[in-house]
């Protein structure tokens, strides 16, 4: 019989891929990113670890919903067949139980802190799990804008708390999550457009063709870097950080105009990672 | 060391060297100085980015030869904006001109030497201007002995580009091998060099 420490750490390294740490780490950052462009974090340690504590908990939640939701797509693209819960190494039940109780502690420990910012992170886990996973990944190509919208809740969630109330700021760093994630999700299914085709899952690609998707996901980049800068001048945020902001945006640009005039594996990936790099600096240049 | 190595180190240096001197109350004493070093350090910041996701095989694209050579442009012209103000706008008008021509001769079918000519000249008045205006004002006492560094860098980051150009097109400089594995430390060297040049000039 193994012990107790052993089994543990076998079940951490199986649940850890589960949560798809790079992907929840980006909007726990936004999430941060959001409470300390309103509150100092040094004088708000406290509230800043709960923020961190309870947005890491849902987000996790909802992601290991997801996965168990998703685990007969994910057996039939090569890209995720070995997901542990995929590749059979844990069970559907196991699954479900793990992403309902961090779901219940995240959303519970944000109820704890603010009713608001309850509210705003169980609306962001509902319309992942609910309307993005459930109800409309299946049937249409436009889920991605509900899961835009899901994503844009903790960065909304943190500068409600930070502020005390939803302001202007708090809604259009939403917004700029919700335009930076077809530039993030449509130019990975370009990259991995066999994999949705054979799971079925229909995609801007397939629907419209892939021009139109590069124009789209340049036009969505463009409106996420200009409420991006707007958020950074209404913060007030130096003239400094302000031109670099513009300087990464622009590099961002050129590159989503590069995808729609000369298209390529390599553009495609490089600006889906681009676009995270983009997103983790401009919430690092707006919360400091 | 492998070859991943030394791209990522030198490239990531490379851009947290010139986010900082960008974010940073830029030393440049007119708006367009300000301006200007900032393209400058932002195309150092966004093309190390760049080469770290795509790799040194991107400097193949045509594109990559404008932007090349907006480095030393965009330099020299803060440096005339700032110590030459009365030929900033002359000299403006020649880096745009000087870009237009690259970018022709890149993409239109014309002979190799007209290229390597075109981007000699444009990347010659850079440099030139580069290496003069600060031992100029080093001369005149305006600057102390640091602002050499742009120079250095500004040469550096000029005659890399130049190099590379001249490797694209065809000619080889010098008879050397392939440079293009050096570009990542040349990039590095240079940023040090012109934020060492900028701040304690």
């Amino acid at each position: 019989m193994k012990p107790d420490f052993a089994v543990t750490k076998e079940r951490v390294k199986l649940y850890w891929p589960l949560i798809k740490p790079l992907q929840t780490g980006l909007l726990l950052a936004t999430g941060l990113a959001g409470y300390m462009s309103a509150r100092c974090p040094v004088f708000h340690l406290g509230t800043l670890l709960a923020v961190g504590g309870s947005l890491f908990l849902a987000i996790s939640g909802s992601t290991v919903l997801n996965m168990w939701w998703d685990r007969d797509i994910d057996a039939k693209m090569p890209r995720t067949q070995k997901r542990p819960l995929a590749a059979g190494n844990l069970s559907s039940h196991e699954t479900f139980m793990l992403g309902m109780i961090l779901s219940l502690l995240g959303v519970g420990w944000a109820f704890g802190l603010d009713s608001l910012y309850g509210w705003i992170v169980l609306a962001g886990w509902f319309f992942d799990v609910v309307v993005y996973t459930i109800w409309l990944k299946r049937r249409t190509c436009w889920s991605i804008l509900w899961g835009g919208i899901s994503g844009g809740m903790p960065v909304l969630a943190g500068r409600t708390l930070g502020v005390g109330h939803m302001d202007v700021i708090g809604v259009l760093l939403a917004v700029a999550v919700l335009f930076w994630i077809p530039t993030h999700i449509m130019t990975f299914s370009l990259r991995h457009f066999e994999d949705y085709q054979a799971a079925g899952i229909p995609t801007f690609p397939e629907r419209y063709g892939f021009k139109t998707t590069r124009l789209i996901i340049s036009i969505s980049t463009l409106l996420a870097t200009l409420a991006i800068t707007v958020v950074g001048i209404l913060l007030g945020i130096t003239w400094g950080y302000l031109r670099l902001l513009a300087v990464l945006s622009v590099g961002l640009l050129i590159l989503a105009l590069v995808a729609v005039f000369r298209p390529s594996e390599r553009i495609h990936f490089s600006l889906y990672k681009y676009a995270s790099l983009y997103m983790l600096s401009a919430m690092l240049l707006l919360a400091l | 060391m492998n070859a991943k190595f030394h791209r990522f180190l030198p490239l990531t240096l490379t851009i947290f060297l010139s986010a900082w001197q960008i974010a940073k109350d830029h030393p440049g004493d007119t708006q367009v100085a300000v301006w200007a070093y900032t393209v400058g350090f932002g195309i150092l910041l966004v093309a190390s980015l760049w080469l770290i996701l795509m790799g040194l095989e991107v400097l193949g694209n045509p594109v990559g030869v404008v932007i090349a050579a907006l480095i030393p442009l965009s330099f020299s012209f803060g440096l005339v904006a700032e110590y030459a103000p009365v030929y900033t706008w002359t000299y403006l008008g020649f880096a745009l001109i000087g870009l237009l021509g690259i970018a022709a001769t890149r993409f239109m079918h014309v002979s190799t030497s007209l290229r390597v000519w075109v981007v000699a000249f444009v990347h010659g008045m850079a440099g030139f201007s580069i290496i003069s205006l600060p031992l100029l004002v080093l001369w005149q006492g305006q600057a102390g002995i640091a602002v050499l560094g742009v120079s250095v860098g500004g040469v550096v980051v000029g005659i890399s580009g130049m190099a590379l150009l001249w490797q694209r097109m065809g000619a080889s400089p010098g008879g050397m091998g392939d440079l293009t594995p050096l570009l990542p430390w040349a990039l590095w060297f240079s940023t040090i060099c012109l934020v060492i040049g900028f701040n304690l000039r």
